[in-house]
């Protein structure tokens, strides 16, 4: 590379770079500042991620690729990296008074999370299955450790545990698969990969292993049925703030590789993988949805919850072509809003004694905080998809583009499984409304706190008003390849 | 009978010549090494106003001979609970170790068993296996103190090969060959040690870790764990821990020699000095280091164990790292990078 | 050519059996001794290929670092090994039928398998020919260009590990006292110079 490639390398990836190098900053203040400045980190962290979305911004335009390859900023790019640093964000202002309810505030916590979003953002912008890996294990590792950030809770353990050695396994799957790949097409950037696979048989075995076993790798990082074991143990043991960030975050960069590698590099042998996936998310679904009618602590049936809408996603990508990829977009960006919201209003519950996260905790909620309470009732209405709220759009759109592809059958099953799912979340809306406070509910509620839900409530219902701009929007930042 | 001109050309020829060499190597090395317990009893006896060995022999020059002797016609005794295997290996390894290092030792110009692009690569990860020959000998010997010694060494060598692998990257930077003939040319006009001053202080001293040698000896530690890892061993399992030891801190002094002090080069490339062969030059420069092993030894009280885990991590690790990066920035600022 | 071929089996043979005895070994320390062998065998390999600076960092690296630190941990463990395996054979069965039937699958694959014939150019475009340059300056030379990106990226992967590592377990224990050289050394806290008026005492 000659002296101007490596500027212009370097200046495609810059947001990355801001988010490193913040976090590696951060750490050092840490030392310092780690007891007394507990607000200072959180606004520094945000900072952080402001200045990365501003570069970010800047760096909107033409796709341009970098690193011979290996990286790229395109719109889907963006589109994912915003989402990414609003789920990030939100995440931030939701930790500072939580971490010193659990007494785990140390400024680690702010820098491992700012990792974790350096690698998403390597995973949403990577053109080449290594870089994707790269990134995927930066941001495992980094959300491993967060989420056995409770160093004697034995459940924050035991889930830190599960979520290590079952990644590790799946990633183990995934780089066999890789190699395969690569083996087949001696390539590993996506683009050559697809042209590659073009030339060749669908049908040698060694290519339906190969994908396979990208299959397996990927859907266990969505937490999809099969490998969705880890997803209930993981959001339950982990700081209820980094289960949030687990539940959006993480998903959202783990959709865009798979989008990117599916549409892209695999998009030449979409038979081998359409109907793998398709009963891979029908299962996704009905298990998250049937599951989490038995739960009673709201952070496992959260999770059982974000294996159903895992699925559905899932669904989207099912349906394939521009309508298809548009609606999981949106699908997480809604997801996030809403997502957020929710464990917001978990994480207020938690203050003193109070753990905050069974179900039964909030009877009566209504009674005495009416706002907040309606604010819950949004959030939940919206996870089960009742119009008008965005949750509603959410699924509107990817059943409409299973429904242009002809994939009927699949979208009566969705439907019918979605009910199953709206009765769990208006479970707990009956809770709140229609029974008596059996305690005082004692919350921590901080500005920034609030801020979170305001934005979270905002966003939902905002792109339940408006569904056609976002969908505008995520249309417009689809794969370069489906235009 | 071609085929046994093939053979005898391609393979036993060379062969023949390769175990000549080796002997060449191993013998005067063998007797360095029982010269070298003679020379420390002689030089701490001279620092403590004593007289040293001086029985056996004209001034005591028969003592290693005796004493090998002596190491040799003893009973070599198994402890019951040991594993075996594991027992016998530990000294075998220590002493093997301890001489294969010497194949890509150049004495002198050509003057080399193995001329390998990765000479200085080679000695450090034969360096870094030493560890091995002592954490089996302590495990196997299944006895506290031996145990106990073994973790010390084992954290010991692990913690200061970090920074000798620094030290060593420092040197490639500015020679920009793995090779040792070309690392010691490279010095032709101005020995490392000189630039590289820093380095050459770090390097000795993890050095002095990396062989346990005193004031780092905390795997023996006779005041605290009896002898650490060798408690258990006695007559030539005994001999052989000795003589690997010796071995390798001969090893490590021609090492040092041959990053900072200039190999078998003349101190100053003139008429008197180039004269005298290089292999002397060689050898002189390696009894210098040597002389500074048992110097040490004289001099210092053995380290307590976290100052010696402090030295290692909070200073020697920073003070490499920079320098590595100081070096590596002052080559490519000054455009002083070596191509070849 | 018979003495690289003889060396080839000689290391080959030795790595195979070494690896089977590392899951065979009874005592678990056995077992790493049996590990490092095959490490070092396979470094070995490595220089049969003329890839000494690969064989040269795996001995450095996995021998003299990370199976130090595994020995160490294992030699320190208490455990019962014939209590833990006492389980393992009524899940042979269960684990056997997996076995085969992944093998089955997989030479069902291999049976029927193509490499595509780009993919021998594609990945011997970066490599230059062994006579020109050694093998640590061609792997340096893609290795600081090529793939940065990557180098640096699994760097951090590295430096997040270690980061987690001390998160994770360093905890500041009470009632342990440390020695501070700074403070020991320093003579403003514990000496103080007086100006004695002479003939008069302090």
């Amino acid at each position: 590379m000659d002296m101007n490639a490596v500027i212009r390398s370097v200046i495609a990836s810059g947001p990355e770079i801001i988010v490193i190098v913040g976090a590696c900053v951060l750490l050092m203040v840490g030392l310092v500042a780690e007891k007394r400045y507990g607000r200072l980190l959180v606004g520094a962290t945000l900072a952080v991620v402001i200045a990365a979305a501003a570069a970010t911004f800047a760096l909107a335009g033409a796709p341009r690729t970098a690193y011979g390859g290996m990286f790229v900023i395109d719109d889907f790019a963006i589109f994912f990296k915003l989402v990414l640093y609003l789920a990030t964000g939100l995440t931030v202002l939701m930790s500072g008074r939580y971490l010193e309810e659990e007494a785990i505030a140390r400024s680690e916590y702010y820098a491992l999370l700012l990792f974790a979003l350096s690698g998403m953002m390597i995973m949403v912008s990577g053109l080449d299955l290594l870089t994707i890996y790269v990134g995927l294990e930066l941001q495992s590792l980094s959300l491993y450790v967060l989420t056995g950030f409770f160093r004697h809770d034995p459940r924050s353990n035991e889930a830190a545990l599960k979520y290590i050695i079952l990644g590790a396994v799946s990633s183990g799957i995934f780089l066999y698969g890789l190699s395969l790949a690569y083996g087949l097409t001696g390539t590993t950037q996506l683009t050559d990969m697809a042209t590659a696979l073009a030339h060749g048989r669908a049908t040698d075995p060694a290519l339906i292993l190969a994908t396979i076993f990208l299959v397996t790798g990927l859907i266990f990082k969505v937490g999809a049925v099969p490998f969705h074991m880890w997803v209930p143990d993981v959001y339950e043991g982990a700081p209820t703030t980094i289960t949030a960030f687990l539940s959006v975050a993480s998903k959202a960069a783990a959709f865009a590789i798979v989008l990117r590698i599916f549409l892209d590099a695999l998009a030449p042998v979409t038979e081998i993988w359409t109907v793998l996936v398709a009963v891979i998310a029908v299962l996704t679904i009905a298990l998250g949805s049937f599951v989490a009618l038995v739960q009673t602590n709201i952070k496992r049936m959260l999770a059982y919850s974000s294996i159903a809408h895992a699925g559905f996603a899932l669904l989207g990508l099912v349906a394939g072509g521009p309508d298809g990829v548009a609606s999981v977009m949106l699908y997480l960006l809604i997801y996030t809003f809403m997502n957020l919201g929710i464990f917001g209003t978990v994480v207020m519950m938690r203050k003193g004694d109070v753990r905050g996260d069974m179900i039964a905790d909030y009877t009566g909620f209504a009674k005495t905080h009416r706002g907040l309470a309606l604010l819950m009732l949004i959030f939940l209405f919206s996870l089960a998809g009742i119009p008008p709220t965005a949750g509603f759009f959410a699924k509107f759109y990817v059943l409409v583009a299973l429904i242009n592809q002809g994939y009927v059958a699949l979208a009566v099953i969705a439907v019918l499984l979605s009910a199953v799912a709206a009765f769990f979340y208006i479970r707990i809306v009956m809770l709140m409304y229609m029974r008596e406070p059996t305690r005082s509910f004692d919350l921590a509620l901080t500005p920034s706190l609030r801020l979170v839900l305001a934005i979270a409530g905002l966003g939902t219902v905002g792109i339940g008003i408006l569904p056609s701009w976002f969908l505008d929007l995520a249309q417009g930042a689809i794969l370069t390849v489906m235009r | 009978m071609v085929d046994w001109i093939v053979l005898w050309d391609g393979y036993a020829w060379p062969g023949i010549i390769i175990v000549a060499q080796v002997l060449l190597i191993v013998v005067p090395l063998l007797l360095a090494v029982a010269y070298l317990t003679y020379a420390e009893r002689k030089v701490i006896a001279a620092m403590q106003l004593r007289k040293g060995p001086n029985v056996v022999g004209y001034f005591g020059l028969m003592q290693p001979i005796a004493d090998a002797v002596k190491l040799l016609f003893k009973e070599t005794i198994l402890p019951a609970g040991a594993n075996k295997v594991v027992f016998i290996m530990a000294p075998m390894l220590v002493f093997i170790l301890g001489l294969v290092g010497w194949a890509v030792i150049p004495f002198d110009e050509g003057w080399v068993l193995a001329d390998i692009n990765v000479g200085i690569l080679y000695l450090f990860a034969i360096s870094s296996l030493g560890v091995y020959g002592v954490l089996m000998a302590g495990w196997a010997s299944n006895s506290k103190y031996p145990f106990l010694g073994a973790l010390r060494a084992a954290a010991q060598m692990v913690s200061y090969e970090v920074s000798m692998g620094f030290v060593i990257i420092t040197v490639l930077i500015v020679v920009g060959s793995l090779n040792l003939t070309d690392i010691v040319l490279a010095q032709k006009d101005l020995w490392f040690v000189v630039p590289l001053l820093p380095m050459f202080v770090v390097f000795f001293i993890s050095t002095l870790a990396e062989t346990n040698r005193s004031p780092f000896d905390l795997a023996e530690g006779e005041s605290e764990i009896v002898a650490g890892f060798f408690l258990e061993y006695s007559s030539f399992t005994f001999a052989l821990f000795f003589m690997g030891e010796y071995a390798n801190m001969i090893l490590m002094s021609a090492m040092t020699t041959i990053l900072f002090l200039g190999g078998w080069l003349p101190i100053i490339d003139v008429a008197p000095f180039n004269w005298i062969p290089g292999i002397v030059w060689f050898a002189g420069k390696v009894a210098l280091v040597l002389f500074c092993f048992l110097w040490v030894r004289a001099t210092f009280p053995r380290y307590r164990y976290d100052q010696l885990m402090r030295l290692g991590w909070k200073v020697f690790l920073p003070l490499s790292l920079f320098w590595v990066v100081l070096t590596a920035g002052v080559v490519v600022a000054f455009d002083l990078v070596p191509r070849n | 050519m018979i003495i690289q071929a003889l060396a080839f089996y000689l290391f080959a043979a030795i790595t195979v059996a070494s690896g089977v005895m590392v899951i065979s070994a009874r005592n678990p320390v056995h077992s790493v001794l049996f590990l490092i062998l095959a490490f070092f065998n396979a470094a070995g390999l490595f220089v049969l290929m003329g890839a000494e600076f690969l064989a040269m960092i795996l001995i450095v690296v996995y021998v003299g670092a990370v199976a130090v630190l595994f020995l160490f941990v294992v030699m320190m463990l208490d455990i019962n090994f014939t209590e833990l395996r006492q389980g393992f054979l009524q899940y042979l069965p269960i684990g056997a039928l997996v076995g085969i039937i992944l093998l089955v699958e997989l030479i069902a694959v291999v049976g029927a398998w193509v490499v595509a014939p780009e993919a021998g150019l594609a990945t011997s475009l970066p490599i230059p020919p062994p006579d020109q340059v050694t093998n640590t300056q061609a792997l340096g030379e893609v290795l600081y260009t090529k793939y940065i990106y990557l180098f640096q990226t699994a760097g951090l992967v590295l430096l997040v590990a270690m980061i987690g590592a001390i998160v994770l377990t360093l905890r500041q224990r009470e009632g342990v006292r440390r020695q501070n050289i700074g403070e020991q050394v320093s003579r403003e806290a514990t000496v103080e110079v007086k100006n004695v008026p002479s003939g008069s005492g302090i």
